[in-house]
C-alpha cells in the first residue's frame, strides 16, 4: 500500500493566532505576537517571547496539554471531520513535544509533590500529551510520542504520513507543542543562545533567538477518504526524511550535513527533483551557529541555484517553539502555498555574507508556491525535512 | 534489499552487568557469564573521559548501543553511515536532568543553571550521544512513549529498513529511575511492598522497577546474510492499537494485528515472551488477552520475573531474551515457589527450566499511553 496524503484541517495557537485562518493572515501581513512575558518573570533582563493568551480551564491538564487539545479539536473543525464519525476509531495521534508537561514538573518541584494534584503527577510523562488529545478528541487509533526537541512535531508529521501511506490509517492528527518554561528559559540564556535585541534569522547582526510557545496540529488523510467525503485539501504531503548528524550534543553540523542529507532523501521519497521546489521554510533559529550551518545545507543540495530560492523563518513572529516549531512552521508555508504568498522574515534587514540566501524579507511575498520544504534541526544532531506540493 | 529484517546484534546494561552474555547469565544462573573486557556501567566519577557530559540515560544507552554493534560484528563505515538509521525510545527520558537542572535554579537563580546539564533535559540527547559514539547518520528518531516506548522504536527502525531507507538499524531503549520517575510511577501502582517481581502469581504486590537499556541491530536480512552475520532472530510482524480514553489497553487487538502484518494464524505462535511486571489489574489483562487470541497451550515465560520492570526498555529486553531462548533452547526457570493466579490461567513455564525450540515467538505490551503493541520473532531459518 502506497496511499497519498493530504492535508485536510489545520490548528493553531501561537503568539500571533489562535485559528488557522488567523496565522494566515498574521504571517500575510507580517505581524509578531512576540512580547514582553506576563505569565512569569524568568528572571533574566530580557523577557521577550512568543507568550500565548490562554484561558488555562482544566486543573487537571498541564498547560501543555491544554494547548493541545484546544488546538487539535481546531483542526478538526477546520477539516470539517464530523464529531462523532466513524474516523474516528482508527484516526490516530502522533504528537511532538521537546519539553512534554514540563510545567507539571515544576510546580511539583517548587510546591512538592504532595502539594500537587495527583492527576498533575500523572502529567509529568511526555506521552501524556498524545492520551489527552486522543483521550479528549474520542480518537481511538494508534498513539505516537515523538521527543526530540526542535524537530519533534516535523518527525510526528513523518510517522503519520508513513501510517497512512503504509494504510495503517485513513486519518491522523499529526503536531506538537511545547510552552514557556523556566527550565527553556533559563537554559537557552546559559547556553547564551537568546538575543538580547530581537531574533533576526540570517541577519548579519542577529544575536541569538526568541523563545516562544504554542501547538499545532494537521489533519493528515488519505487523499481517497479525503476526496470521497469532498474535504478541502491546503496540499499533499509527498515525502519526508531526518538524518544525525553525530557530530556534538548542542551544535549543528557546519557544513549542515545532517541537514543536507534529511532534505535529500525527503526529495528521494516524494520522487522529486531539487528543481521542483519554490520555496525552503528554514529552521532560523537566530543564532551564530545555526544559520550558516542551514545555508550550506542548502547550498550543499541547491547547488548554483540556492541563492535564488526563497527562503523564510517565522522565528521572529511566533518565536522559536521548540517542539512545536515544526508543525507551526509547516502549516504557516502551506497556508501560504494555498494563500498564494511566502511568509516574511522578519527583523531581516542586512543579509549576511555567510548566509548567501533570498531571504523574504520586510512583507509577504505574492507568489505561486507548488512544492516548498520545510526543515528543522534540533539539539542532538537531529534533521528533519518535509515535502509538501500543492495538489490542484 | 530484501524487505526482511533481521536481528543480528544485541547489547544490555542491566544493574551493572553489560552485553548479552551477561544477561545470558541473569536469566540462565546455571550458564556461565563470559566475562566481557570493559564490562561494567560506569556511572559518576567512573565514568570514562567521554561520558562525563551524558547523564546516566545516555551512559547506559551508549554503553548497550555499542555492545550491540560488537555483539553483531558491526562496523560503522564512513561510506555508509547516512543508511544506519537510530531510534531510541524512553519512557520517562531524562526526567532526572530536569529534576537537576530545576533544582540548581531553585537554589541559586535562574541565572546560575548548568548548561552541560541543561543539554541533557531533552529525552534525544541520549541519541545524539549514542549517533557520536556510533557515527550513525542514517534516519534519526527519539519516542518518550512510556512503557511501549521500545516498541516505537523498533517499528521505527523496522520501517526504514523495509522502506529502503537504510541498510540497518540501530534500536534500542532506556530508562533511568530518579524522583520524579517514583513521584509518576507511584501514581500508576503500587511497588512491590516485598520488592520481589511475581508476574502472575497469586501473591504479587506490584512492580519493582529497575533501570535498564537495551539495543539490538537490526539489519535487512539479505545484507545481513551477505556479511555472513549471525542472524538471531527475524521480525515478522509488528501490531499497534489505541483505544477508547478509561478502557485498557487492546492487547488483543495489538496482537492481531501483528499477526496480520506477519500474515500467520495464531496457531503458529509457540512461545509468549511477556512483559508482564507485577501488576494486579496490569498481568490480569495481559493473560485475558494472549488467551483471547492464541490457543491455551502456548507457553509463557516472563524476563519480568527476573528483570524487573525496565520500564520503556521492557520490550526490548524482551527480544534479547526471546533471542537467548533461540540459541540457549530452553526456557528460563525463575521462581520454584510459584503460585499461579486463577485468574491468569497461562501456561507459565517459568517454575522450572524446560527444553523449547520454539520457532514463532510473540511478545505483547500494554502501555501506559492507552496503546498496546504486540512483535512477532521468527527464528532464523525456520
Amino acid at each position: 500500500v502506497s496511499a497519498r496524503v493530504v492535508i485536510t484541517g489545520i490548528g493553531v495557537l501561537t503568539a500571533n493566532a489562535n485559528s488557522a485562518t488567523a496565522y494566515a493572515n498574521a504571517l500575510r501581513d507580517g505581524r509578531s505576537g512576540v512580547r514582553t512575558m506576563r505569565r512569569f518573570d524568568p528572571g533574566w533582563p530580557f523577557r521577550q517571547a512568543g507568550e500565548v493568551d490562554l484561558e488555562e480551564a482544566d486543573p487537571t491538564l498541564d498547560r501543555v496539554s491544554q494547548l493541545a487539545v484546544s488546538t487539535a479539536h481546531q483542526a478538526v473543525a477546520d477539516a470539517c471531520l464530523p464529531a462523532d464519525g466513524d474516523w474516528r476509531r482508527q484516526a490516530g495521534v502522533f504528537a511532538g513535544t521537546s519539553r512534554g508537561p514540563a510545567i507539571a514538573l515544576e510546580t511539583a518541584l517548587l510546591c512538592g509533590a504532595e502539594a500537587v494534584h495527583p492527576a498533575l503527577l500523572a502529567e509529568i510523562p511526555f506521552h501524556s500529551v498524545a492520551r489527552n488529545v486522543a483521550g479528549r478528541l474520542g480518537l481511538e487509533g494508534p498513539r505516537v510520542t515523538v521527543t526530540m526537541a526542535c524537530v519533534s512535531s516535523s518527525l510526528a508529521v513523518g510517522r503519520a504520513t508513513s501510517a497512512v501511506r503504509h494504510g495503517r490509517i485513513r486519518v491522523a492528527l499529526a503536531g506538537g507543542v511545547d510552552a514557556l518554561t523556566n527550565l527553556s528559559f533559563s537554559g537557552f540564556s546559559v547556553l547564551r543562545a537568546m538575543t538580547k535585541t530581537v531574533c533576526r534569522p540570517f541577519d548579519r547582526r542577529r544575536d541569538g533567538m526568541v523563545l516562544g510557545e504554542g501547538a499545532g496540529w494537521l489533519v493528515l488523510e488519505e487523499a481517497e477518504h479525503a476526496r470521497q467525503r469532498g474535504a478541502r485539501i491546503y496540499g499533499e504531503v509527498c515525502g519526508w526524511g531526518t538524518a544525525g548528524d553525530a557530530y556534538h550534543p548542542t551544535s549543528p553540523h557546519p557544513e549542515g550535513r545532517g541537514l543536507r542529507q534529511a532534505m535529500a532523501q525527503a526529495l528521494a521519497d516524494a520522487k522529486l527533483p531539487v528543481d521542483a521546489v519554490d520555496h525552503v521554510n528554514l529552521h532560523g533559529t537566530g543564532t551564530a551557529a545555526n544559520d550558516p550551518a542551514e545555508c550550506r545545507g542548502i547550498a550543499g543540495l541547491f547547488r548554483e541555484r540556492a541563492p535564488r530560492v526563497p527562503v523564510n523563518s517565522l522565528k521572529p513572529m511566533i518565536g522559536h517553539t521548540l517542539g512545536a516549531a515544526g508543525v507551526l512552521e509547516l502549516a504557516g508555508s502551506v497556508l501560504g502555498m494555498y494563500g498564494g504568498f511566502i511568509p516574511p522574515t522578519l527583523n531581516h534587514e542586512e543579509g549576511d555574507p555567510a548566509c548567501p540566501l533570498d531571504v523574504v524579507k520586510g512583507a509577504s511575498r505574492e507568489t505561486r508556491v507548488d512544492t516548498f520544504i520545510s526543515t528543522k534541526s534540533a539539539f542532538g544532531g537531529a534533521n528533519v525535512a518535509i515535502v509538501v506540493r500543492r495538489t490542484a | 534489499v530484501s524487505g526482511r529484517v533481521a536481528v543480528t546484534g544485541v547489547g544490555t546494561v542491566w544493574g551493572r552487568t553489560v552485553g548479552r552474555d551477561a544477561l545470558r547469565h541473569v536469566l540462565y544462573p546455571d550458564v556461565p557469564a563470559v566475562e566481557v573486557a570493559g564490562a561494567s556501567a560506569p556511572s559518576g566519577r567512573d565514568a570514562a573521559p567521554g561520558m562525563r557530559q551524558m547523564d546516566g540515560l545516555a551512559r547506559i544507552a551508549v554503553i548497550a548501543a555499542k555492545a550491540a554493534l560488537a555483539d553483531a560484528s558491526y562496523q560503522v563505515g564512513d561510506d555508509e553511515a547516512d543508511r544506519i538509521g537510530l531510534a531510541f525510545g524512553t519512557g520517562y527520558g531524562c526526567l532526572a536532568s530536569n529534576y537537576e537542572y530545576l533544582e540548581v535554579i531553585r537554589a541559586r537563580g535562574t541565572r546560575l543553571g548548568n548548561p552541560v546539564i541543561f543539554q541533557n533535559t531533552v529525552p534525544n540527547a541520549a541519541t545524539g550521544y549514542v549517533a557520536m559514539a556510533t557515527g550513525i547518520r542514517g534516519p534519526n528518531a527519539t519516542f518518550a512513549a512510556g512503557k511501549v516506548a521500545a516498541a516505537e522504536a523498533l517499528a521505527f527502525g523496522r520501517e526504514q529498513i523495509q522502506d529502503g531507507w537504510a541498510f540497518a538499524a540501530l534500536c534500542g531503549s532506556a530508562d533511568q529511575l530518579s524522583i520524579p520517575t517514583r513521584w509518576i510511577l507511584g501514581v500508576q501502582g503500587p511497588e512491590s511492598a516485598a520488592g520481589e517481581a511475581r508476574p502472575f502469581d497469586r501473591r504479587r504486590d506490584g512492580i519493582v522497577p529497575r533501570e535498564g537499556a537495551c539495543f539490538v541491530l537490526l539489519e535487512d536480512l539479505a545484507r545481513a546474510e551477505e556479511r555472513q552475520a549471525k542472524v538471531q532472530a527475524e521480525i515478522i510482524g509488528m501490531g499497534q492499537a489505541g483505544g477508547r480514553a478509561g478502557d485498557a489497553p487492546p492487547l488483543a487487538a495489538a496482537i492481531r494485528a501483528a499477526l496480520e502484518d506477519a500474515q500467520i494464524s495464531p496457531g503458529f505462535v509457540d512461545l509468549v515472551v511477556s512483559s508482564a511486571n507485577g501488576s494486579w489489574i496490569g498481568d490480569r489483562h495481559e493473560a485475558q488477552a494472549v488467551l483471547e487470541v492464541l490457543p491455551h497451550s502456548v507457553p509463557v515465560t516472563c524476563p519480568p520475573a527476573r528483570l524487573g520492570d525496565t520500564l520503556g526498555a521492557t520490550m526490548a529486553f524482551g527480544l534479547a531474551a526471546a533471542c537467548l531462548v533461540f540459541s540457549v533452547g530452553r526456557l528460563p526457570a525463575f521462581d520454584p515457589t510459584f503460585v499461579p493466579d486463577p485468574d491468569c490461567p497461562l501456561l507459565f513455564s517459568d517454575t522450572e527450566p524446560r527444553a523449547l525450540q520454539p520457532q514463532i515467538v510473540l511478545l505483547p505490551i500494554a502501555g501506559d499511553d492507552g496503546t498496546a503493541h504486540a512483535l512477532l520473532l521468527q527464528r532464523y531459518g525456520s
